[in-house]
């Protein structure tokens, strides 16, 4: 990179941040504190179940080669439901793909229903509706009652927005303070169903998390929920999760293989239209 | 066939594979595979066990014990991998032959434990020549037997850091060879070998004694200690050691060369040199009378055939040892040389030594230094590149790898090495020898005391091997200093007590 963009980071480092850490910092650090409970989570023994979904895709002179795959998978490793799709398309635009994901994904949810303890999917629910069409989150809102929905990462204003936040809430809460604890649940609505989003850290100085609750979700609610995640959690975060997301992962390499198996590796110009 | 251990995973060689073991494999541990058109059989050279929870991802302590709680319930978290080397067709290595195949084996194809049937095939072959020495490290089922024909013929390095079972080894091949009445000569420098009890009637304990009569004037100087530079004083010993004065025997010996030398002092240029000279015999004279003996008769006599012969260096300094064995060295070598002639038809005096000899020279590194030359180094060397040709066999011993000349540890077709530390040693050896890989090497920080890895001709297959420990063997181990100490203080209290209690008169200590 060049080493101008270096210098001038360093140069107008401080003016830069002074734009997030402004006047309004403070007070929206302060609202947040109002809004944390502190709670030291109690490990509950419990089948914790992840889900998640993958999508991958190759374009070929004008086709599309495409997996999708959605695993639900114990902290144990136990595999307890799984779907998958792949085909070779016209077309196969991300957001369809997306869709589908979102759609396997409720059907793998609907599937470990009663198999375990405590179900988790892998993302926020919120931002699906960006990616995805309507009817793929209409699908999650109908099979997904009794799911929880994580995420490490969120853009989600929805709480310190209207104080004219710049970063999203997570970050927030995340700088208030680092004992563990969570957040007062804040009701919003997800296809005309009621969604209640709680910020939450499962041990100290571990990072916040989002976690978006279908169903109602009192203190008390929320307190047995962290405390069922708390256990099998690494670093603050459910191990199903991470297994569920390894388990399903699709690379590079696995979609090459499948060319493979087509045939397409070997076909004139396949390099250039494998996007390599 | 025995139980299924793995499979073979990612990018297949003809002489290198890896695979997925459904537990965790022992480095030395041998597989076999089934491919091509009979049983495989590899060695597992490297062995590694992660976990997926348990990833260096991990950032703190914390991460660390919670991930080992997941790990633990997780039965798919543990990854053990297996690094094997092909060592050639199950067929051929049992007939001491080893044929790799052409292609490599297919991704996919299953790994097998060995079966103790396939390996004493192998590691223990039938045959007078082959003895035994041990079991395989990882099978114990298995004994391990070496080939005593290729020690004598292509001979041996025992290579290995202190305490690591040297001796012991050396201790296992002279039991071995004197159990099928071979003839072997140990040079003892540190008395390690004198109490090996294999019977009367197979050891021969000889001391370490030279003849300065045998000795060429420059060895006698060496022996008496004048320094190499002090040319005077040398010229003035080889003036003085004549036929004549060699011809003596006993103390006639020393008093004609000192009054040769005295003569030589009549010189006024040589008079100061002649003084010293005279010196140095009387004080060698007075100081090695033990060691240096005139009247003995040829010391290669006293080597009795189809014995081991132990000779004791242990009263000799360096420089007198290194004479003593290089002058064993070279007399055998001629005696080998005429025994040869002599089967040929050629020989005109009779040889000592009908049948081939193995010498074993303690401390390597002393008397065949990488950086000096020695004349035990020049027999030795020589030993090395014609011993073959005369059934003369050398093992050299030592702790100290790196600091033996390469040359004559390159020609040892034979390697046993023990545990082993350093860099520089490691090193040395991997590049004198081509019998042992870079990645067995790497081993040898591993191995415990008695084990080895066996490479080179006296072995079918590089081999891990647990040493048998010899029993007849009552010393060699360290001092127990402590315990010395306190038997030592504890008798000194007794006899203050009892001295005291002599001066005490009866009955005047009242109850």
């Amino acid at each position: 990179m060049l080493k101008e963009v270096f210098l001038g980071a360093l140069r107008n480092k401080d003016v830069k941040i002074s734009k997030i850490k402004d006047s309004n910092f403070h007070k929206i650090l302060a609202e947040a504190s109002s809004r944390w409970i502190s709670y030291e989570s109690v490990p509950e023994i419990c089948e914790s179940a992840g889900i998640d979904s993958s999508w991958n895709r190759r374009a070929f002179q004008g086709l599309q080669l495409y997996v999708i795959d959605a695993v639900a998978v114990t902290s144990t490793n136990k595999i307890l439901a799984l779907e998958w799709e792949e085909d070779i398309a016209g077309s196969a635009r991300s957001e369809l793909l997306e869709s589908r994901a979102m759609v396997m994904e409720a059907s793998v949810a609907q599937k470990a229903a009663g198999k375990a303890d405590n179900i988790c999917l892998d993302g926020s629910l919120v931002s699906r509706l960006t990616k995805s069409k309507p009817e793929a989150a209409s699908e999650i809102v109908k099979k997904c009652t009794s799911c929880i929905f994580i995420s490490k990462t969120s853009e989600s204003r929805l709480q310190f927005g209207p104080m004219g936040s710049k970063a999203g809430d997570i970050y927030y809460y995340g700088h208030t303070s680092k004992e563990a604890g969570f957040s007062i649940p804040v009701e919003t609505q997800f296809c005309h169903a009621p969604l209640f989003e709680v910020y939450a850290r499962l041990r100290d100085h571990t990072p916040v998390i989002r976690i978006e609750i279908m169903s109602n979700a009192t203190e008390q609610e929320v307190k047995s929920t962290l405390n069922k995640l708390r256990y099998h959690s690494v670093g603050g975060y459910p191990y199903c999760l991470k297994l569920a997301h390894n388990t399903c992962k699709i690379t590079n390499e696995d979609i090459d293989r499948l060319a493979s198996i087509y045939g397409l590796q070997n076909e004139q110009g396949a390099r250039d239209a494998l996007n390599e | 066939m025995s139980e299924e251990l793995g499979i073979l995973i990612g990018v297949t060689k003809p002489d290198q594979v890896t695979f997925e073991s459904r537990r965790p494999v022992s480095i030395g541990e041998y597989v076999i595979l089934n491919y091509g058109i009979d049983k495989v059989l590899g060695l597992v050279e490297k062995s590694s066990i992660s976990s997926d929870a348990l990833g260096s991802s991990i950032r703190n302590y914390e991460e660390a014990f919670e991930s080992k709680h997941v790990a633990a319930e997780n039965r798919r978290d543990k990854s053990y991998k297996g690094y094997i080397r092909i060592l050639g067709y199950v067929a051929e290595l049992k007939k001491c032959k080893a044929i790799l195949p052409a292609l490599p084996p297919e991704p996919g194809t299953e790994v097998y434990e060995a079966s103790v049937k396939d390996l004493d095939a192998i590691f223990a072959p039938s045959g007078q020549q082959w003895v035994m020495i041990g079991t395989l490290l990882r099978n114990t089922g298995v004994g391990a037997r070496v080939d005593i024909n290729k020690v004598v013929s292509r001979h041996l390095a025992v290579l290995a850091m202190t305490g690591m079972g040297k001796s012991n080894l050396v201790s296992l091949l002279a039991k071995e060879i004197a159990r099928i009445s071979g003839t072997m000569v140990i040079f003892d420098y540190h008395d390690d070998y004198s109490t090996l009890d294999m019977g009367s009637n197979n050891i021969n304990l000889l001391d370490g004694r030279i003849n300065p009569r045998l000795l060429s004037a420059d060895k006698l100087a060496e022996v008496i200690e004048i320094q190499e530079n002090a040319s005077n004083q040398m010229h003035v010993l080889r003036l003085a050691f004549t036929e004549d004065v060699k011809q003596r025997k006993g103390e006639d010996f020393w008093d004609a060369l000192i009054h040769a030398a005295s003569e030589v002092g009549a010189d006024k240029l040589y008079r100061e040199a002649a003084a010293k000279v005279v010196d140095k015999i009387d004080d060698a004279r007075r100081k090695f009378h033990t060691i240096l003996d005139p009247s003995m008769t040829d010391p290669l006599a006293l080597l009795k055939n189809y014995k081991i012969n132990i000779i004791n260096l242990v009263e000799l300094t360096e420089r007198q040892a290194n004479i003593a064995v290089s002058f064993y060295l070279e007399e055998l070598l001629d005696d080998r040389k005429k025994a040869t002639r002599q089967n040929k038809g050629a020989a005109k005096s009779q040889p000592r030594f009908p049948a081939p000899i193995l010498v074993a020279i303690e401390e390597a590194h002393v008397f065949i230094p990488k950086d000096e030359d020695t004349d035990t180094k020049y027999f030795a060397s020589k030993v090395a590149r014609e011993g073959r040709k005369f059934g003369l066999g050398l093992v050299i011993v030592s702790q100290r790898p790196r600091g033996i000349d390469a040359n004559i540890l390159s020609q040892m077709g034979s390697l046993a090495v023990m545990r082993m530390i350093q860099q520089d040693d490691q090193m040395h050896i991997s590049a004198a020898s081509e019998a042992l890989s870079r990645d067995l090497i790497d081993q040898l920080t591993s191995l415990n005391p008695g084990e080895a890895i066996f490479a080179g001709q006296w072995v079918n297959l590089p081999t891990f091997v647990k040493v048998d420990e010899v029993k007849e063997r009552k010393i060699g181990g360290d001092q127990k200093a402590v315990e010395q100490w306190s038997q030592l203080a504890a008798l000194k209290q007794q006899a203050a007590k009892e001295s005291s209690e002599s001066y005490i008169p009866s009955g005047y200590i009242q109850d």
